[in-house]
């Protein structure tokens, strides 16, 4: 077990610039998941406003052009969007590293999301 | 459930922080506690639950991925080809779960409840094993292999997955029956990751995470394009799940792991029973 770090000819990642990184990478996920959540309490609030009662139309209930959807649909997209854009980033790091075997399986993630937004 | 008001939409960020701290507190999604909530209290249709629920599964995964991304267990290497598995199975899981019946969609959520009992209950602990030359070294990950290390109270611990292509094979298949019942798939993805790819037990549940994310969001991108994404339920939900899964992260540290174990095993045997019930009685 480890010799499978000897094999890899990739350099290691420094130790101190790891730790940095991953304290500002996992503040960017906070800050992310942070605004989601109140993006969504915003729309919900705006859907209900004035104690209106809103119609769930189990027929037609996608996205209609008002504030409040608008803005779950903002939240919704940061949280879906997610999961594309971080293999995205990782398969362009990997790609700069030289690390080409997970670069092409991160790129296949993205694609994959991709295809499953084109296609209907 | 067709008309929401300010005391349902309360009802709701409840049910979504409820789901949210057991979905943090037993290391899955939370979804399996969602889509029976919405369908069997709120009486919501079930191709409206599913999706909803999905989405708050990419909402907890989000808010607890820096938790266990600081800490360096999450390796992304493992993830990612997991990932690619999760994403082709969670998409086609979404087609699938468009198309079939509601009480096929129930039977498939009941069927994964009992299968997560199943495996909570027979999955063996492991073992830890610490190597003299990797002590004082911080949590890594080593470019190029799928192994790295982490640190335990007792010192570093190395670890390289093994088998990684069934392991994304696998991760399809959950991904798939994530899709379709508006689970996650942690249920699968964190036992095959220790039994089948022989990962530690804290490395497969912050990876997983990963996966988790990546499921529910190919299922909810093709539910979204089906029209079955409902902003008024995923709304409330997306606020009481991110709550929840940040008070879930912090408290399940405190609680007994035995309890947890057995409380899990005990609640999803009954909701598979009642959901089963339901869905054969129509």
């Amino acid at each position: 077990m480890p010799g499978d770090r000897e094999q890899s000819s990739l350099p290691r990642y420094d130790q101190q610039r790891r730790v940095v990184s991953r304290g500002r990478r996992s503040a960017a996920l906070a800050a992310l998941s942070w605004s989601a959540m109140v993006l969504s309490a915003t729309g919900s609030l705006l859907l209900l406003g004035g104690g209106t009662a809103v119609q769930i139309d189990p027929a037609n209930p996608g996205f209609k052009p008002t504030l409040g959807y608008f803005c779950v649909a903002v939240a919704l997209v940061l949280v879906a969007s997610t999961p594309l854009v971080r293999p995205l980033a990782l398969g362009l790091r990997w790609l700069r590293m030289g690390d080409y075997r997970f670069a092409a399986a991160a790129i296949g993630v993205v694609a994959v999301m991709l295809l499953a937004a084109i296609l209907k | 459930m067709t008309e929401m008001t300010i005391l349902s939409a309360i009802a709701l960020v409840c049910v979504g922080i409820g789901a949210g701290m057991l979905g943090a507190i037993f290391g899955l999604g939370g979804g399996v506690f969602i889509t029976p909530a919405l369908v069997f209290i709120f009486h919501v249709p079930v191709h409206l639950a599913v999706p909803a629920s999905l989405g708050c599964v990419a909402a907890g995964a989000l808010a607890a991925t820096p938790r266990h991304f600081k800490s360096g267990t999450m390796n992304l290497r493992i993830g990612v080809i997991l990932s690619l598995g999760a994403a082709i199975g969670g998409a086609a899981g979404g087609y699938v779960g468009d198309a079939i019946s509601p009480r096929a969609v129930l039977f498939v959520l009941s069927g994964a409840a009992a299968l997560t009992a199943v495996i909570s209950a027979l999955a063996p602990e492991p073992h830890e094993v610490t190597y003299a030359s990797f002590a004082g070294e911080g949590p890594d990950q080593w470019p190029g292999t799928l192994g790295g290390t982490y640190s335990t109270e007792d010192g570093s611990i190395p670890y390289a997955a093994k088998r990684p292509l069934v392991g994304a094979a696998i991760a399809a298949l959950a991904g798939c029956i994530g899709s379709i019942a508006g689970v996650g798939g942690g249920f699968i993805n964190v036992p095959q990751m220790r039994l089948v790819m022989k990962l530690p037990t804290r490395v497969a549940a912050a990876t997983s995470v990963f996966v988790l994310g990546t499921t529910a969001s190919a299922g909810l991108i093709v539910y979204y394009r089906a029209g079955n994404v409902s902003p008024v339920l995923v709304g409330p939900l997306l606020v009481g799940s991110t709550l929840g899964a940040a008070t879930g992260g912090a408290i399940s540290g405190r609680l007994r792991a035995d309890w947890i174990h057995w409380l899990l095993i005990t609640l999803l045997a009954a909701l598979s029973v009642y959901i089963g019930w339901n869905a054969y009685a129509g």
